[in-house]
């Protein structure tokens, strides 16, 4: 049985750019000074936040701010 | 049934259609022409701005077709252009289908996102399960009298016998 790969993938973004507002949210600079900070390299971090999906993720978000400043205006 | 399956089989590919023509002949034998991410969207986002795209994009949204639909049509139209290749069609597919949401919604047309869920489906599957169960439970309380004269209706119709031309005599 043929199915949409639309749904899955669409679904898959959703959740990540889900992920990524709450971890914007959750971020504050009182963590990132505290003593318990990773002292883990970051390259894997930047690595991450260049794979496709990632940037599929953020450009679905901006074009969803797009559509709450369009709902929000209304 | 029989039919429908009759037609479909007449429809399908005969084998060795696909190699009707030698390969690198079609456009999806061929490198695609974007192989990222953002070259596909740079080639379709300002198609999908453009006037006589969105005036027949929101007629197709009218009609009540899913926007996930629309979005695997899209790519797989792009795959066979050559434009992209498989992967980056999937990838991209996410983008589109927020572009047609904020096209739709900048147009003030209700859409079909094909991801909604099927509550009266869902619905009608426990009612019918529900049912079947209530019917169950009314099978087993029923009078066991009344099935054994339906059983020796059964034993006598077996009894009579067959006529047939390969029937057994005596």
């Amino acid at each position: 049985m043929y199915t949409n790969p639309a749904v899955e993938i669409y679904g898959k973004i959703d959740e990540y750019v889900k992920n990524m507002d709450n971890k914007a949210t959750k971020e504050s600079p009182v963590s990132k000074k505290g003593l318990l900070r990773s002292t883990k390299s970051m390259k894997n971090k930047d690595k991450m936040s260049n794979t496709p999906l990632a940037r599929v993720a953020n450009y679905v978000k901006t074009i969803r701010q797009e559509r709450d400043k369009l709902n929000g205006s209304e | 049934m029989a039919v429908n399956n009759t037609e479909q089989r007449l429809e399908a590919p005969i084998p060795g259609m696909a190699m009707t023509h030698e390969v690198g002949a079609r456009p999806w034998q061929q490198p695609a022409q974007y192989t990222s991410v953002e070259e596909a969207l740079q080639y379709y986002l300002p198609r999908m701005q453009d006037d006589a795209f969105t005036d027949s994009l929101i007629n197709v949204i009218e009609m009540g077709m899913p926007l996930t639909t629309l979005a695997n049509t899209i790519q797989l139209a792009g795959v066979m252009d050559g434009r992209h290749s498989i992967d980056v069609g999937i990838l991209i597919m996410p983008v589109l289908i927020e572009m047609m949401q904020l096209v739709a919604e900048a147009e003030g047309v209700e859409y079909v996102t094909g991801m909604e869920r099927n509550i009266e489906g869902e619905t009608k599957d426990s009612d019918v399960s529900a049912a079947l169960a209530t019917l169950k439970d009314d099978l087993g309380n029923k009078d066991m009298d009344g099935q054994e004269t339906q059983e020796m209706d059964i034993v006598e119709e077996q009894d009579e016998p067959s006529m047939g031309l390969m029937a057994r005599r005596g």
